[in-house]
C-alpha cells in the first residue's frame, strides 16, 4: 500500500470509528441500564437518516437543524420501545431483544410506506468538496462526522458525570437494587437511558444521510457491526464501546480496502468469536457474578 | 472537467454501423413507430370475444429488492388496459382480454418456485415478467416443464436448456459492450479504460462482455475489477481505481445506488475524466456532484420524454399515461417518480404480446418460433429482434437498439441508436474469448 | 393407556389418514404448501431440542443452510441417491454444529444468542465469499430432485410422501428422545444448571450435544429443501428467515413437544392468508412477535394449560404450564 492510500484509508477508519462508536455506545448505554437489548437499533439509525431526508431534502430545512431534529424524533421511540417492550419483559433478555426484532420489521414497513420503497431515497450532500490530507481526499461531509461524534460522546460523558440525573443512570447500571434502595426510579432510569441510546442512534443515521444510501432496510449493515462493538467491549461498559468502535472500524476499513466488505465483516465476526471465547465479558466488561 | 476530442456527429452516423433507420431516428425520431399489431389502427372491436389470457408478475414487492419489482407493475397494468380497451390481444380472429395477477417472491429462490406454482397451478398464467436472477434459477425446471415463458430482466439468465426463458427487458450486456464502441468513435485520443462493478452474476458476466468488446475495440483495459456487494465505504474502491489514471471510468452495470456513491468519490478525489455506465439516475446523482462535472457522461438508459422520439410517440405517450394515471394527485397516485423499472418489464411483455398476435396462438413454441423469425418486433426501444445464439446458446434474447444518451445540462439526451447485432458479427470471435478466460459464458456458470 | 392418551392416538392417527389422503383431495398448489410446511415442521421441532437445555440460539436457520449447500455440494460431485444424500447432509450438519457450539460453550442466555448470530453469519458469508465452491450471492443451481428406484421425485405426489415419511421419522426420533433420559438431562440442565453439575452430569458435553443433535435435524430439513427447491443461495438461510423461525416457536410455545408445531400451523395459515396484505405483511408479523412475547410468552401452548386446568382443577396447588416442561404431551 503506498502512502497516500495508506493516509485515505486511516482518515476513511477514523470516519468509520466515529460512526461505530456513537451507535455502539448508545447500545451499550441501554444495555447497561436493566439489559435491554435492542434489536431494532438500526432501525433507530435509520429513522435518523429519514428524518434528516424528510426535514432536509424534502422540507428545506438548513442541514444542521434536520440533524438535531433527530433527537427528539428518535428519542421518542427509545421511549416508547422501552415503555411497551422492555418494560413488559424485563425479566426476559432475550424476550425484548426478539420482541424488538418485531420492532424492525414493524418500522421497515412504515417507513418503506410512507416515503417510498424504490431504489433509494437521495439526501443532497450540504457540503459538497473534499479535504486536501496530504494526498488523501476526505469528502467534507465524511470529516465533519468526526468533531460531531467527538462532542456527541463528551456531552454524553459530562451528563454521566457531572449531572444528576446521570449519576442516577450510572448508579442504576451498577446495581439496580442498591440505586432502587436509594430511591432512584428504575423505571424513570430505563425510560431515560432508551431515549439517549435512541437519540445517539438517529444523530449516527442524521450525519450519514448524505453518505450512506438512504432506504428503510439500511439499518442492516450497522446492526451488526454494532453488536460486534458492544459485545468486544464489554456488553455494558460505555469506554469499552467506545475503544472497541475505533478498532473495529480500523479492522473494517483496512480489510475492504486490502481485500473486500465480505472479508472484512468475516473478520470482525471472527473477531467478536475470539474476544467471547478468552475473554467472555469483553475488553472492559464487568464479570457477570 | 470532462475531456472531449473526437469527430462530429456526422462523420460518426457515416462510419459506424448504424442502420438507417436509426439515422432517421437521429433527424426526427419518426422512423421508430414501427406500426404496431396491437395499435389502434388494428382495432376491430371493444368488446372481447375470447377467454382471457392470464400473466404473472413474480417480483419482489416488499423487502431491500422491490425497487426492481414492484415499479414494474404500473408499467404493465398500462400496457395491459390499452390492449384491453380493443377487447384484448388478438388471438387467431379472436380477442382476448388480459389480466395480471402478482406474487411477492422477496427475491428469494424458495418463495419464487411457490410463487411460480400458484401463479400457474390458481392462476393458470401463460407469461411471467419477473426480475430473475436466483428466481430464475429455482423456477425453471417447473417452468419448462409446464410451458410457461418467463421473461427475466437479465440477459445473463438465458441459456439453452432454458427454451422458455426470454429476457432483454434490461438491455444487459449488450449496453456496455456498445459503450467503449461509441466513446472511441466521438473520444478518438483517449486510450485508457477502467470498469468496476459488484461482484455478483450479473456484474461478473456483463463486465466480462464489456471488457472482451473494450479489447476488441482496441481500448487498454487498465482496470478491471469487481467491489464485493456489500461495500458501504466506496472511497478505498475509487482510489485504487484512480491510480491506473484512466481516460475513461465504466460503472457497467453497477446498481443505481452504487453509482452515485461511486461517482461521489470519483468527484471527490479529483476525477477528470470520462464517465460511462448503464444507467445513470441523473436526479440523485446531481444531489451529490455538480452538474458540470456530470457533463458527458454516457448511459443507455433513456427518458422517455426526450425529444428523440419525437411526439407523438408511444415513449411520450407512455409519460403522459403514466402521470395521467400514477403520477402526482392522479387517481392511483404512487407516490414517487417514475423510474426506468416502471417500463422495464413493459419491453418484453409488449413484443411476446406482438408474437402472439403474429403466431395467432399462445402455444409458446410457436410464439418464440415466430419471434425468432421476425426482422423488426416491435418494442418500446424500437424494432427489436430476437437472438443470443452465440452469447447465450440459444435464440431467446430480445434485442432491440441500443441507446446512448449523453448528459447535457444536468438532463440526459439520446445521441445514437446502435444495432447491436451488426457491430457483434464483425468481432464476436475475439470477445467470446475473453469471456471464456474470465469464465463466464454460458457453459461455464 | 389412560383416556386422554387414548384420544390424543385417535386423533393422530386420524392426522395420519388426512396427511395420506392429501394429494388426493387438496388442490395442486396446497400440496406445495404442504411439502413445504413438513420440511419447516422438523426444522422448527429440531429447535427444541438445543432450547431443551436453555440455548436459544440464532444460527439454527444457517445450519440448515449447511444441510442444503452439502447436498448441493455432492449433488456437484457424485451422482448419490437421494436416500443417501439427507443422511450426509444431516451428519455433516451436526458436525459443523457441534465445532461452532464449543465457542459458545461458555456462554448462556443472551451471550449465547449474540454469540450465535455472529458465528451463523459468519458462516453464512463463507458462502458469500468463497463464490468457486458454493456459488457466492448467486448460490448454487441444478441440484436433482432425486429419485428412489423408478420414482421421479421431481412429481409432488412421490415427492410429498417421501418428505411425509422422512418427517414422521425424523419427528418420532425427536419426540423419544425429549422424552428419554437424554432429555431429562437437558432440560435438568435448564431448571437448575449448578445442581445438575452438582450431581455429576457434565453440563457442557449436553449442551454440545443438544445443539449438534439440533442442527443435525435441521441438516435434514436443509438437504430436503435443497432437492425440493433444485437451487439455494444465501438468502434463503439469512437472519430474516431466522426471524420468521424464532416466531413459530415464540407464537407456539416451547415447553412441550406440541408447542413449535402448533406455531408453524398457525404461522403457515397466517403467512398464506394475509398474501393479499403485500408490503404490509412483515408489519403484521412483527406485530404479532411483540404480542406474543409482551402479553403471552410461553405460546399457545400454554394457553391451553390455562383452558385445560379451568375445566379440570388439578390437585395440589397451581401448577402453571411454564413449569410443566418436564411433562410432555
Amino acid at each position: 500500500m503506498d502512502l497516500p492510500t495508506i493516509i485515505q484509508t486511516v482518515a476513511n477508519s477514523i470516519v468509520a470509528g466515529s460512526v461505530y462508536a456513537v451507535i455502539a455506545v448508545g447500545l451499550a448505554m441501554a444495555f447497561g441500564v436493566m439489559k435491554m437489548a435492542n434489536f431494532a437499533h438500526g432501525e433507530f439509525f435509520m429513522v435518523g437518516a429519514y428524518t434528516v431526508y424528510v426535514f432536509y431534502a424534502l422540507m428545506g430545512w438548513p442541514f444542521p437543524a434536520a440533524v438535531l431534529m433527530a433527537i427528539p424524533v428518535v428519542a421518542l421511540l427509545g421511549v416508547a420501545t422501552e415503555r411497551f417492550i422492555f418494560r413488559p419483559t424485563r425479566e426476559n433478555v432475550l424476550a425484548g431483544f426478539m420482541a424488538t426484532a418485531g420492532l424492525a420489521f414493524i418500522m421497515q414497513v412504515l417507513v418503506g410506506q410512507i416515503w417510498g420503497v424504490g431504489l433509494m431515497r437521495s439526501v443532497p450532500t450540504p457540503y459538497m468538496g473534499a479535504m486536501d490530507l496530504a494526498g488523501a481526499r476526505v469528502g467534507w461531509q465524511r470529516v465533519i462526522v468526526i468533531p460531531s461524534a467527538a462532542v456527541m460522546l463528551l456531552a454524553l460523558w459530562y451528563f454521566l458525570r457531572h449531572m444528576k440525573a446521570g449519576k442516577a443512570l450510572r448508579a442504576c447500571a451498577q446495581d439496580p437494587e442498591t440505586a432502587r434502595l436509594q430511591g432512584i426510579n428504575i423505571n424513570r432510569m430505563t425510560m431515560l437511558a432508551m431515549a439517549i441510546s435512541g437519540a445517539l442512534a438517529g444523530l449516527a443515521g442524521a450525519l450519514m444521510a448524505p453518505i450512506h444510501p438512504v432506504t428503510p432496510y439500511m439499518g442492516h449493515s450497522v446492526i451488526l457491526t454494532a453488536f460486534i462493538v458492544v459485545v468486544m467491549g464489554g456488553m455494558d461498559s460505555i469506554a469499552g464501546a467506545i475503544i472497541a468502535a475505533v478498532l473495529l472500524g480500523f479492522i473494517h476499513t483496512f480489510v475492504t480496502t486490502l481485500s473486500d466488505a465480505v472479508t472484512a465483516q468475516m473478520v470482525g465476526v471472527a473477531c467478536m468469536a475470539v474476544v467471547l471465547i478468552v475473554r467472555p465479558q469483553g475488553l472492559l466488561g464487568r464479570v457477570k457474578a | 472537467m470532462v475531456k472531449k476530442t473526437g469527430i462530429s456527429r456526422r462523420d460518426f452516423f457515416t462510419k459506424s454501423s448504424m442502420t438507417i433507420a436509426a439515422a432517421a431516428a437521429a433527424a426526427g425520431g419518426a422512423a421508430f413507430e414501427v406500426p404496431s399489431l396491437i395499435g389502434p389502427a388494428a382495432a376491430q372491436t371493444n368488446e372481447p370475444t375470447g377467454d382471457p389470457i392470464h400473466i404473472g408478475f413474480l417480483a419482489a414487492l416488499s423487502g431491500p429488492d422491490a425497487g426492481w419489482g414492484l415499479p414494474g407493475l404500473t408499467g404493465n397494468q398500462l400496457f395491459i388496459d390499452r390492449v384491453n380497451a380493443e377487447g384484448g390481444l388478438l388471438v387467431g380472429n379472436e380477442r382476448r382480454p388480459l389480466k395480471m395477477f402478482a406474487f411477492d417472491d422477496e427475491a428469494t429462490g424458495s418463495k419464487a418456485l411457490q410463487g411460480a406454482k400458484q401463479l400457474v397451478l390458481e392462476n393458470d398464467v401463460k407469461f411471467i415478467s419477473a426480475i430473475g436472477g436466483n428466481p430464475a434459477d429455482a423456477t425453471h425446471p417447473y417452468l419448462t416443464k409446464m410451458k410457461v415463458i418467463y421473461a427475466s430482466l437479465i440477459s445473463t439468465d438465458i441459456k439453452p436448456d432454458r427454451p422458455y426463458l426470454i429476457a432483454g427487458g434490461d438491455v444487459t450486456p449488450r449496453i456496455d459492450m456498445l459503450r467503449p464502441f461509441y466513446h472511441r468513435f466521438v473520444n478518438r485520443d483517449l486510450h485508457r479504460w477502467a470498469v468496476i462493478s459488484q461482484d455478483d452474476t450479473i456484474g461478473l458476466t456483463s463486465q466480462a462482455w464489456e471488457v472482451g468488446s473494450a479489447l476488441s475495440d482496441g481500448w487498454d483495459v487498465v482496470y478491471d475489477e469487481h467491489y464485493a456487494i456489500e461495500t458501504t465505504d466506496f472511497a478505498p474502491v475509487v482510489t485504487a481505481m484512480l491510480a491506473t489514471n484512466p481516460d475513461v471510468v465504466s460503472l457497467n452495470l453497477s446498481y443505481p445506488t452504487f453509482v452515485v456513491q461511486i461517482i461521489e468519490q470519483l468527484y471527490l478525489q479529483g476525477y477528470e475524466g470520462l464517465i460511462s455506465a448503464n444507467y445513470l439516475d441523473t436526479e440523485s446523482i446531481l444531489q451529490k456532484v455538480p452538474a458540470e462535472f456530470l457533463e458527458g457522461a454516457t448511459d443507455s438508459f433513456p427518458l422517455f420524454d426526450d425529444p428523440w422520439w419525437g411526439s407523438p410517440s408511444w415513449q411520450h405517450n407512455f409519460i403522459e399515461d403514466w402521470m395521467a394515471r400514477y403520477g402526482p394527485g392522479a387517481p392511483e397516485d404512487v407516490h414517487r417518480e417514475i423510474t426506468g423499472i416502471d417500463w422495464d418489464h413493459v419491453i418484453t411483455l409488449k413484443v411476446w404480446a406482438e408474437g402472439v398476435t403474429l403466431a395467432g396462438t399462445i402455444d409458446p413454441d410457436q410464439v418464440l418460433e415466430t419471434m425468432r423469425a421476425q426482422e423488426a418486433i416491435p418494442s418500446i426501444l424500437g424494432p427489436a429482434t430476437m437472438r443470443g445464439k452465440d452469447m447465450w446458446g440459444i435464440d431467446n434474447m430480445i434485442s432491440p437498439p441500443i441507446p446512448i444518451n449523453e448528459v447535457r445540462n444536468g438532463t440526459k439526451r439520446v445521441q445514437a441508436q446502435i444495432r447491436f447485432e451488426q457491430w457483434f458479427e464483425s468481432r464476436k470471435d475475439e470477445i467470446i474469448k475473453v469471456v471464456e478466460e474470465k469464465g463466464q459464458m454460458h457453459y461455464q456458470r | 393407556m389412560t383416556r386422554e392418551n387414548w384420544i390424543f392416538a385417535v386423533f393422530l392417527a386420524a392426522v395420519l389418514a388426512a396427511a395420506c389422503a392429501a394429494p388426493f383431495m387438496v388442490r395442486p398448489y396446497s400440496l406445495e404448501i404442504l411439502i413445504i410446511f413438513m420440511i419447516n415442521l422438523i426444522l422448527v421441532c429440531s429447535y427444541r431440542i438445543p432450547a431443551m437445555t436453555g440455548d436459544w440460539s440464532l444460527s439454527h436457520v444457517v445450519m440448515m443452510g449447511v444441510g442444503a449447500y452439502t447436498t448441493a455440494l455432492i449433488s456437484q460431485q457424485w451422482e448419490l441417491s437421494i436416500l443417501l444424500t439427507v443422511p450426509l447432509s444431516a451428519i455433516v450438519a451436526g458436525i459443523v454444529g457441534y465445532i461452532i457450539v464449543m465457542p459458545m460453550i461458555r456462554t448462556r442466555g443472551f451471550g449465547f444468542f449474540i454469540a450465535s448470530f455472529a458465528i451463523g453469519e459468519f458462516v453464512r458469508l463463507t458462502w458469500v465469499k468463497f463464490r468457486d465452491v458454493f456459488g457466492g450471492p448467486r448460490g448454487m443451481i441444478g441440484i436433482p430432485s432425486g429419485e428412489i428406484g423408478a420414482i421421479d421425485l421431481f412429481f409432488p405426489v412421490p415427492k410429498y410422501f417421501f418428505v411425509l415419511v422422512i418427517a414422521l421419522i425424523c419427528l418420532t426420533i425427536m419426540y423419544r428422545l425429549g422424552r428419554s433420559r437424554i432429555g431429562s438431562t437437558f432440560t435438568a440442565i435448564y431448571k437448575d444448571e449448578e445442581l445438575a453439575e452438582a450431581i455429576g452430569i457434565n453440563v457442557p458435553h449436553y449442551r454440545a450435544l443438544a445443539f449438534a443433535t439440533g442442527t443435525f435435524f435441521a441438516g435434514i430439513a436443509g438437504a430436503l429443501l435443497a432437492h425440493h427447491l433444485g437451487a439455494i443461495d444465501p438468502k434463503n438461510f439469512d437472519i430474516n428467515t431466522m426471524v420468521y423461525l424464532i416466531i413459530w416457536i415464540v407464537v407456539g410455545g416451547s415447553a412441550t413437544f406440541w408447542g413449535p408445531i402448533v406455531g408453524l400451523i398457525v404461522m403457515t395459515f397466517a403467512f398464506e392468508w394475509s398474501r393479499p396484505l403485500l408490503e404490509w405483511r412483515p408489519l403484521l408479523f412483527g406485530g404479532i412477535l411483540i404480542f406474543f412475547l409482551v402479553f403471552l410468552p410461553g405460546g399457545l401452548e400454554s394457553l391451553w394449560g390455562k383452558i385445560r386446568d379451568r375445566l379440570a382443577p388439578r390437585g395440589g396447588g397451581g401448577e402453571g404450564p411454564a413449569s410443566s416442561a418436564a411433562a410432555d404431551e
